[in-house]
C-alpha cells in the first residue's frame, strides 16, 4: 500500500502540490479559530452555587443551606464528588463532574435539583450558579478611581460609594455586552444605599417603633397607575405618583400623629447615604478603589476577549462622570502576546537555523528549502488539528514541538534521493520516466525505516495519555500537538517529499560534495575503523556513561513542572481570622505604599474579604496582592531574576506586622483556588458530625503524627476564630414584659444589621433604603446595652432588661466534603519517600488515635496523585518499550537487532542527563518529553544505519558492510543530529516570559543528540560488529535467533 | 556465547526502562527540595518537660502548674538513671524583656528540685540553666517567648501604633437613664371662692402669669351682697380658668395657677442600677440641647409596671425653657475613684484565656496579662499584670496581636 501511495504521489505530483497547498489553505483558516492562551486549562468541571444570607453563622449557613443543597445534588449523573464552605452569611457548594462532562448538561443538572430543594431553604436566599468560566477565565482586571485632585461639582470628594455606583450602572452593562465575556464581578466601594439612621432616643420621646418609621417610608414610596381613560378620541393614562423623588423628600414623610402635631422621618432619623455592610474591599497603591474582574466564557479565545475588553473600557472611559477613571489593571493578552512572541521567536530562529544546516549539509538548495518546506506545511495541518481535538495553542502544547523530529523523516528521503540521482546523473536530462522510477527507488529504500522511527517516536508519547486529573490536563494537550506534528510530517514525507523531489530535481543533480561533508567523512572513516579494533573499550566507556548517568540523575534537582512565569507576582496577605475589613485595608495600605516603591514595581493593587459574585470566597483577614512589574527593561537591573525579585518583595514585606504571606501568580493562584484541593503532600481528612470532635481528633491526630520520622509542616485547619458578640434573651424577664423573642431579634436586627424599607430610584438606578441605627451607635459595643427596646404597650426599657451579652470565638467556616463535615491535617515529608511515610503515618494513627463511632479517616492530598501517576507511569511505560521493541521487530525481524538500535536510547539519556546538570536545571516533565523525543531520535538514526548495513551485507563482508553503511548513513545521520539540536538552541537560551518551560526540554534535546549522534556513529557499528560476530566465527549459516 | 545477546540485550532495555522511569519517582519528591529543614522539634521529657542534655548527664526542666502557681520543677538523670536531687545544685535564671532577670534557686523535694519563685506570666524569658553535678558544671541557655514580637519604630509610626504610659486615673462612674419633667410637689393650686357668689370681673385670663397677691378675680357674695377680690397665693400661670364674669361661683374650682419655676425631673432606672443611687446622688439631666447640673433628692416608693425604680430630682425652670411632660435624658454620675494603674479599653486584646495588653520595650512589644477591675468611659482600672509608668500600646494593638498570632506563639509547659 505504502508503494502504491508513492507511485501516486510521484507520479501525480502536481495533484499532491495542491492538495497540500489546500491543507495549508485550511490551517491558515483554523489558525484564526485557534484558542490561545498562556497555559492548558487545567479546572475540572464543575459547577458552583453560591447563596447568600445575611447574618447566618456558618453553622447555621451550613445547617440551613449548604446541607439541603448538597443532599438535593446526591446522585446527579457524571458527579464525581461535591465539597462546600459554609461562612459568615455565603454557603458555597462545588459539585466537581467528571471530566468529559459537558459544562452546560452539568448546570442545566444542578439548577433541576436546586429548584427541588428550594422549599427547604430559608425564606429570601437565592441559590445561584457561578459563571461559566474556568480557571483562566480571569482574563481582565481593572480599577475605578478618582483622578488625583478631582472632586464633585461641589467641591466634595469622591466618595468609594461614588465610584461603585459608576461602575455598577454604566461600565459593567456596557462590558457585559462584549462578546465572550460572561461576568464581570467587582469588589470594593461601596454598593449606595439611603440610609435612615434613626435616632433611639428620639423614637422614645415620640413613642415611635422602628415598624412605624419602615412601614411609613413603605406606604409613601410608592407609583401606581390606575388604568387609562378615553378622552375626545385620546388615551389618557391615569397615573398616581407617590414615589420618592428625592432623598430630602423622605424627611418629610410623616410617621404618627395628624393635624398639626405631626411627626416626620426628619424628626426621629437622619437620611443620608449609606454604606452596605460590605464583605470586601479592593485598594490600590495604598488607596481605595473598586477594583472589577472580567471573566471569559469556557473555550473562548482569551487573547481576543482580553483585548476586545480593554478597547471597549478605554471607550467607555470617554464618557464617564468628570473626575472617575476606569484603569486596565490586568490584562490577559499582555502574558499571551509575550509567551507567543517567546514561542514564535524560538519556532522561527529555529527554522532559520535548519535551513542553514540542512543548506550546509545537503549542498543543495532546493533540497534544503524543501526538506524546509515540511515544517510549515505540518505545523498548519497540525493547527488543523488542534481546532478539530479543541487543544489550545499554548506554551505546553506548542512547546515540545520538535522541528528536528518533524524533518527526520524528510531529511532521510531527500538524502537518500539526492545521493541516488546525483549517482544516476550522466550530464543528460534524465528521461521523465526514469527520473520518477529513481526517485520511487530512491524513497522506498528508506521509506519503510523513516515511517517506522517516526511510529516509534509517536509511541514513547502515548505514556503522557496515562496521566490524569490535573497532570493529564496539563500535559496531554502536548501529546496530542506533538503526535498530530509527527503524524502530519509523516503524511507530508510519504506524499509531498517525493512528489516534490519528482518535480523540483528536473535538471541533472550534481551533488556537489561540500567541505563540512567531505571533511567530516575524511575524520570518520579511520576513526570508526578504529573503533571497531577498540571495540571491548569503547562498550565498556558507553557503559560507564550510562551508569554514571543514572548516578547523576538521582542528584538532579526536581520539580513537577517548571512554572511559567507570568510576568507579574499574585501574593496572599494573610491575617489571623476575625481580622475586620477595615484593619485588613488599613495593614493593605501601609503593605502596599511599601511594595510600590521597589523601582520594579508597576503598581500593585488587592482584592481584600469576598467580591460581589463570590467566585472565591475569602473571608475579610485574607488580601489577595497582585504586584505587576514593569517591562524588564525599565528595570534599574534588566537582568535581575524574577526569583529574585519576589525575594526583594518577602524581604520588604515581612517586616510589616500582622501579615503572613504567600507568594504566587494570578492565574496560578485562581486555579489553586478552584482546584482547593490540599496542597501539601499529605492530607488527613476526618470526617464526622459534631464541631468540636472533629477538632479534638485533628488534634489527637497532629500530635499522634508529630513524631513520625521526615514528617514536617505538620497543620491543623483552623476552624475556630469568627469572633461573635452573642446577644443571650432573659427568657424569665422576657416572659415578664411579655415580649417575644422574636419581637426582640427584630428590634435588634433592625437596630444593628438593618432593614429595607422601600428602593430608591434614580433613572434606570435603583438603590435600597435602609432603616438602622447609625453606624456611630452601631459600633459602640460598651452602650449596646442601653439599647431601648420597645415593649408591646409602647413602654420602653434598656436592653439590659431583657439580655446579656457574650463574646466568643465561633465556627469560622465549616468545610464539608462528599455531605460530611470535615476537618483536616496536613504535612510535608522531607528525606524520605512517600510510601512508607504514609505508612507510618497510618499506624501512628491507628495506635493512637481513638476515634468515636461515626467517625473516619480518608487519606489524600498531592501524595495521591504523584502515586498514582507513578503507577500509571510504571506500567506504560514498559508496556511502551515493550511496543517499541516490537515495532522494532518488525521492521528489522531480528531481536539482536533491534536491541542493538535499542541501545541507542539510554546512551542519548545520558546526554541529557549531563547537559541538566550542566545547566543546573532540575528535572520535570518537560524534561521527560525530552527524553522520549531523545529516544526516538536515536532509535530512528540507528534504524537507519543498522538497515542500510544490513542491506550491505549481502554483497560484502561483516566489517567492511559496516564501515560502508555507516559512512553512507554520515551524512543523514549528522543532518539530523545537527538540524534537531541547533534547531533547538534559540529555545535553551531564550530568557523571554514562558521560555522557563521549554529551556529543560531543549536543554535536554540538545545534549541527547550529541550523546546519541556519537552512539549511532561509534556504538552502533561497534555493538553491531560484535553481536554478529558471534556467528561469524561460529559460521553457522542458520539465521539469527529470533525470540 | 549464545547467550550474550540476550543478556546484553535485557541489559540494555533495564538501562533504557530506568531512563524513563526516573520520571515518577523523582515527581514522587516533587518540589519541596529548596525548603530549608525546620529546626528539630524540643524534646520532651517523661513529666512533660524539656530535655537538657550534655553528655550523659541529663535534666528535665518541667513547669508544674496543678493546683499552684506555676513553678519550674527539675528531675535530674544520669546515663538514663535517676540521679539524687540533693546532690545536684542548680540555678535557673529567667532574662525577661527590658532585662529583668528571675533568679530561681531550687530546694529538694521528693524526687525532683522545686524552685523557689512563681514563674509568672507572660512564660517569654530567655532561660539560663546552671548546673554542677560530680564536680562538673553543665550550662544551658535557650529562649522561650511568646507573644513578643519587634516592629521598628518607624513601621510602628506609620502604622500608627500608638503608646500610652500606665499611671494612675480617675475614673467616673456614669450611668444613662431616660425620663421626663413633671410638676413638684405643690406647683398647683386650684382657686375657689371663699363665699359663694356671682363673679363680677375677670382679672386674669387662661396661659397668663401671675404674681402672688395678684388680684385674680372679684365676687358679689350672695349672702351680703358686697364684693370682694380673690389674690393670687402664689407665684404662677393661670393654667385652668373654668368661669366667667356672671357665673356662680358654687364650690368648684374656679381658676387654676400652677407653678413651674420648679420642676421634677422623674429618671426610671432599671436594674442594678436601682440599688446604687442615693439621695443627693449628682446626676446631670439633658434636655434638649441644655444640661442642668441637679441632685435626686427623693425615690418614688413603688416601682413602675416595667420593674423601673422612679427618682426625682429638682429642676430649676425659673427661665421657663422646660415644660412638663419633656423628655429627659439623665447621666447618673455613681462615684468618682482614682485608681493607681488604668488602660484604654481600646488596648485590651484577647490573647489565649487572658485579657492582655501589649507593653512596649525599645523596639519589642510583649503580653501582659492583666488582672482588671472596674472601668468607665473608655478606661478600665488595672489590679495587676504590668507595672505603673509602663508603656503600653494603646492605639493599633490589633496588629501587635495579629503579628503575634500568625507566627503561631505557643505556650510552653
Amino acid at each position: 500500500m505504502l508503494e502504491s501511495i508513492l507511485k501516486f504521489a510521484i507520479n501525480r505530483n502536481k495533484l499532491i502540490m495542491i492538495l497540500v497547498l489546500a491543507v495549508a489553505a485550511l490551517g491558515i483558516y483554523n489558525f484564526t479559530k485557534l484558542p490561545i492562551d498562556a497555559v492548558p486549562d487545567i479546572t475540572n468541571v464543575q459547577v458552583v452555587i453560591n447563596t447568600e444570607v445575611a447574618g447566618y453563622t456558618p453553622l447555621e449557613v451550613e445547617q440551613r443551606i449548604t446541607y439541603p443543597l448538597e443532599t438535593a445534588l446526591a446522585g446527579i449523573p457524571n458527579l464525581e464528588n461535591t465539597r462546600s464552605v459554609s461562612r459568615y452569611g455565603l454557603s458555597q457548594v462545588i459539585a466537581i463532574f467528571k471530566d468529559d462532562t459537558d459544562i452546560y448538561f452539568a448546570r442545566q443538572l444542578v439548577n433541576e435539583r436546586i429548584n427541588s430543594a428550594k422549599s427547604e431553604l430559608p425564606v429570601g436566599s437565592e441559590p445561584e450558579l457561578g459563571p461559566i468560566s474556568t480557571g483562566l477565565g480571569e482574563i481582565f482586571m481593572f480599577t475605578v478611581d478618582a483622578v488625583d485632585g478631582a472632586t464633585n461639582s461641589d467641591g466634595s470628594a469622591i466618595t468609594a460609594t461614588q465610584l461603585r455606583t459608576v461602575h455598577d450602572w454604566i461600565i459593567r452593562p456596557q462590558l457585559m455586552q462584549v462578546e465572550g465575556v460572561v461576568e464581570v464581578n467587582p469588589i470594593g466601594g461601596f454598593e449606595r444605599e439611603i440610609l435612615v439612621a434613626i435616632n433611639p432616643e428620639k423614637l422614645m420621646e415620640y413613642g415611635i417603633s422602628q415598624q412605624d418609621v419602615i412601614s411609613a417610608i413603605g406606604s409613601h414610596n410608592q407609583n401606581r397607575g390606575a388604568g387609562f381613560i378615553e378622552r375626545n378620541g385620546a388615551q389618557w393614562l391615569i397615573r398616581l405618583p407617590g414615589q420618592v423623588e428625592d432623598i430630602n423628600q423622605l424627611n418629610e414623610v410623616p410617621v404618627k400623629g395628624s393635624g398639626s402635631e405631626v411627626i416626620t422621618i426628619g424628626d426621629v432619623a437622619n437620611v443620608g447615604e449609606g454604606k452596605e455592610l460590605r464583605t470586601g474591599a479592593a485598594t490600590q497603591n495604598g488607596r481605595e478603589v473598586v477594583l472589577s474582574t472580567v471573566f471569559m466564557l469556557i473555550g473562548e479565545n482569551s487573547q481576543q476577549v482580553a483585548y476586545d475588553v480593554g478597547k471597549r473600557l478605554a471607550v467607555i472611559n470617554q464618557n464617564l462622570p468628570a473626575g472617575i477613571k476606569a484603569n486596565a489593571v490586568y490584562d490577559r493578552t499582555t502574558l499571551v502576546n509575550k509567551t507567543l512572541d517567546t514561542v514564535k521567536m524560538n519556532l522561527t530562529e529555529g527554522a532559520i537555523l535548519v535551513i542553514v544546516i540542512l543548506f550546509l549539509l545537503l549542498g543543495n538548495f532546493r533540497a534544503a528549502l524543501l526538506t524546509a518546506a515540511v515544517i510549515p506545511f505540518a505545523m498548519l495541518m497540525t493547527i488543523t488539528g488542534m481546532v478539530q481535538t479543541k487543544t489550545s495553542a499554548n506554551l505546553m502544547s506548542l512547546g515540545a514541538l520538535d522541528f528536528g523530529l518533524l524533518v527526520d523523516g524528510a531529511i532521510i528521503i531527500v538524502e537518500n534521493c539526492m545521493r541516488r540521482l546525483s549517482q544516476a546523473a550522466t550530464g543528460n536530462v534524465m528521461p521523465l520516466k526514469q527520473r520518477l522510477t529513481l526517485v520511487f527507488d530512491a524513497t522506498r529504500e528508506v521509506i519503510r525505516p523513516a515511517l517506522f522511527g517516526v511510529f516509534i517516536i509517536t509511541a514513547v508519547y502515548l505514556p503522557i495519555f496515562a496521566l490524569s486529573g490535573v497532570e493529564g490536563k496539563m500535559f496531554h494537550p502536548m501529546a496530542i500537538t506533538v503526535i498530530i506534528a509527527l503524524v502530519s510530517a509523516m503524511l507530508l514525507s510519504v506524499t509531498f517529499v517525493p512528489a516534490a523531489i519528482a518535480l523540483l530535481f528536473k535538471k541533472p543533480v550534481a551533488e556537489k560534495h561540500n567541505v563540512v561533508m567531505s571533511g567530516a567523512e575524511k575524520l570518520y572513516r579511520p576513526l570508526l575503523t578504529l573503533v571497531l579494533k577498540a571495540r571491548w573499550l569503547v562498550i565498556a566507556s558507553a557503559l560507564i556513561l550510562v551508569v554514571s548517568a543514572g548516578f547523576v540523575s538521582s542528584k538532579l534537582g526536581s520539580e513537577f513542572v517548571p512554572n511559567l512565569d507570568e510576568g507579574d507576582i499574585a501574593m496572599h496577605a494573610l491575617r489571623i481570622p476575625g481580622t475586620s475589613l477595615t484593619q485588613s485595608i488599613e495593614l493593605q495600605r501601609e503593605l502596599e505604599a511599601r511594595i510600590s516603591q521597589m523601582p520594579e514595581v508597576e503598581r500593585v493593587f488587592s482584592k481584600i474579604g469576598t467580591p460581589d459574585v463570590a467566585t472565591d470566597p475569602m473571608p475579610p483577614s485574607v488580601a489577595d496582592t497582585f504586584v505587576i512589574l514593569k517591562p524588564r527593561e525599565q528595570w534599574p537591573n534588566p537582568s535581575k531574576l524574577k526569583s529574585q525579585v519576589v525575594d526583594e518583595l518577602e524581604a520588604v514585606v515581612s517586616p510589616i506586622p500582622g501579615n503572613r504571606y504567600e507568594f504566587l501568580q494570578p492565574i496560578q493562584m485562581r486555579f489553586n483556588e478552584l482546584l482547593a484541593g490540599v496542597r501539601s503532600e499529605l492530607a488527613i481528612k476526618v470526617f464526622g458530625d459534631d464541631f468540636d470532635t472533629l477538632a479534638n481528633v485533628g488534634k489527637s491526630i497532629e500530635q499522634a503524627i508529630s513524631s513520625v520520622d521526615g514528617i514536617r509542616d505538620i497543620s491543623l485547619e483552623q476552624t475556630k476564630g469568627l469572633p461573635m458578640l452573642t446577644i443571650l434573651p432573659n427568657e424569665q424577664q422576657l416572659a415578664f414584659y411579655g415580649l417575644s423573642k422574636a419581637a426582640l431579634q427584630e428590634q435588634l436586627a433592625v437596630a444593628m444589621g438593618g432593614q429595607v424599607a422601600g428602593k430608591y430610584y434614580e433613572g434606570d438606578k435603583r438603590f435600597d433604603i435602609v432603616v438602622r441605627l447609625p453606624d456611630s451607635l452601631r459600633n459602640d459595643v460598651d452602650r449596646l446595652l442601653e439599647l431601648p427596646i420597645t415593649l408591646n404597650d409602647g413602654h420602653v426599657i434598656p436592653l439590659s432588661q431583657l439580655a446579656t451579652t457574650e463574646r466568643i470565638n465561633g465556627a469560622n467556616q465549616v468545610n464539608r466534603e462528599n455531605g460530611k463535615r470535615r476537618v483536616v491535617v496536613t504535612a510535608n515529608v522531607r528525606g524520605r519517600d512517600l510510601g512508607s511515610f504514609v505508612g507510618d503515618v497510618q499506624q501512628a494513627i491507628n495506635n493512637n488515635v481513638a476515634l468515636p463511632a461515626g467517625y473516619w479517616i480518608e487519606y489524600g492530598g498531592t501524595y495521591q496523585k504523584l502515586q498514582s501517576a507513578s503507577q500509571r507511569l510504571s506500567i506504560v511505560v514498559p508496556v511502551t518499550l515493550v511496543l517499541i521493541v516490537g515495532l522494532l521487530l518488525l521492521a528489522m525481524g531480528s531481536f539482536k537487532d533491534s536491541m542493538i538500535i535499542f541501545s541507542g536510547v539510554p546512551l542519548a539519556l545520558t546526554g541529557g542527563v549531563f547537559a541538566l546538570l550542566l545547566r543546573d536545571i532540575p528535572f520535570s516533565i518537560s524534561a521527560a518529553i525530552g527524553f522520549i523525543a531523545l529516544s526516538g531520535i536515536a532509535i530512528l538514526n540507528g534504524l537507519v544505519m543498522v538497515s542500510f548495513i544490513r542491506d550491505l551485507r549481502t554483497s560484502l563482508s561483516l566489517e567492511a558492510a559496516i564501515i560502508k553503511g555507516a559512512v553512507t548513513r554520515l551524512r543523514p545521520v549528522l543532518t539530523t543530529a545537527l538540524v534537531a539540536s541547533l534547531g533547538f538552541v534559540p529555545m535553551a537560551l531564550n530568557t523571554g516570559i514562558g521560555s522557563e518551560v521549554q529551556r529543560p526540554l531543549a536543554t535536554v534535546v540538545i545534549g541527547g543528540v550529541i550523546s546519541s549522534t556519537l552512539l549511532t556513529l561509534f556504538v552502533l557499528p561497534v555493538l553491531y560488529r560484535l553481536l554478529h560476530s558471534a556467528k561469524l566465527t561460529k559460521n553457522q549459516d542458520v539465521t539469527r535467533e529470533q525470540v | 556465547m549464545k547467550k550474550n545477546p540476550i543478556i546484553s540485550a535485557i541489559l540494555v532495555s533495564h538501562l533504557a526502562i530506568a531512563g524513563l522511569t526516573i520520571t515518577p519517582s523523582t515527581l514522587a519528591r516533587s518540589d519541596h527540595q529548596q525548603e530549608t529543614a525546620q529546626a528539630a522539634e524540643v524534646e520532651k521529657g517523661p513529666h512533660n518537660g524539656r530535655m537538657l542534655r550534655d553528655g550523659d548527664f541529663a535534666i528535665e526542666l518541667a513547669i508544674f502548674e496543678t493546683g499552684v502557681p506555676p513553678e519550674f520543677r527539675i528531675y535530674a538523670s544520669n546515663n538514663g538513671s535517676e540521679v539524687a536531687p540533693q546532690d545536684i545544685d542548680i540555678n535557673v535564671k529567667l532574662t525577661r524583656l527590658g532585662n529583668v532577670v528571675d533568679d530561681i534557686n531550687f530546694y529538694q523535694e521528693n524526687n525532683y528540685l522545686r524552685g523557689d519563685m512563681e514563674i509568672y506570666e507572660p512564660h517569654s524569658f530567655m532561660v539560663t540553666v546552671t548546673a554542677s553535678y560530680q564536680g562538673k558544671s553543665h550550662q544551658w541557655q535557650y529562649d522561650n517567648f511568646e507573644g513578643r514580637i519587634t516592629i521598628s519604630n518607624e513601621l510602628a509610626t506609620s502604622m500608627a501604633i500608638d503608646t500610652n504610659t500606665i499611671g494612675p486615673k480617675t475614673l467616673h462612674n456614669i450611668e444613662r437613664a431616660y425620663g421626663k419633667l413633671v410638676l413638684a410637689p405643690n406647683a398647683t393650686r386650684n382657686i375657689s371662692a371663699r363665699f359663694a357668689g356671682e363673679v363680677t370681673a375677670l382679672w386674669v385670663r387662661q396661659g397668663q402669669r401671675v404674681r402672688k397677691g395678684q388680684k385674680l378675680l372679684t365676687i358679689e357674695s350672695n349672702s351680703n351682697l358686697s364684693n370682694y377680690d380673690v389674690r393670687s397665693p402664689m407665684d404662677g400661670i393661670v393654667t385652668a380658668q373654668m368661669t366667667g364674669v356672671g357665673e356662680q361661683t358654687g364650690d368648684d374650682t374656679l381658676i387654676t395657677i400652677t407653678n413651674t419655676s420648679q420642676l421634677v425631673a422623674e429618671v426610671a432606672t432599671f436594674g442594678d442600677v436601682r440599688q446604687q443611687i442615693e439621695i443627693d446622688t449628682p446626676v446631670s439631666i439633658m434636655l434638649g440641647e441644655q444640661v442642668v447640673q441637679t441632685t435626686f433628692f427623693e425615690s418614688l416608693p413603688h416601682l413602675t409596671p416595667q420593674q423601673a425604680k422612679v427618682y426625682r430630682a429638682n429642676i430649676d425652670n425659673s427661665q421657663g425653657q422646660f415644660t412638663v411632660g419633656q423628655f429627659a435624658k439623665a447621666a447618673i454620675s455613681l462615684g468618682s475613684f482614682t485608681v493607681p494603674m488604668a488602660v484604654e479599653k481600646d488596648a485590651l486584646q484577647a490573647f489565649r484565656d487572658f485579657t492582655v495588653v501589649y507593653t512596649k520595650i525599645g523596639e519589642q512589644y510583649e503580653v501582659r496579662m492583666l488582672e482588671l477591675g472596674r472601668e468607665s468611659n473608655g478606661w478600665i482600672e488595672v489590679k495587676s499584670g504590668i507595672k505603673t509608668g509602663a508603656e503600653y500600646v494603646s492605639k493599633n494593638s490589633y496588629i501587635i496581636k495579629a503579628d503575634i498570632e500568625k507566627s503561631g506563639a505557643s505556650h510552653d509547659h
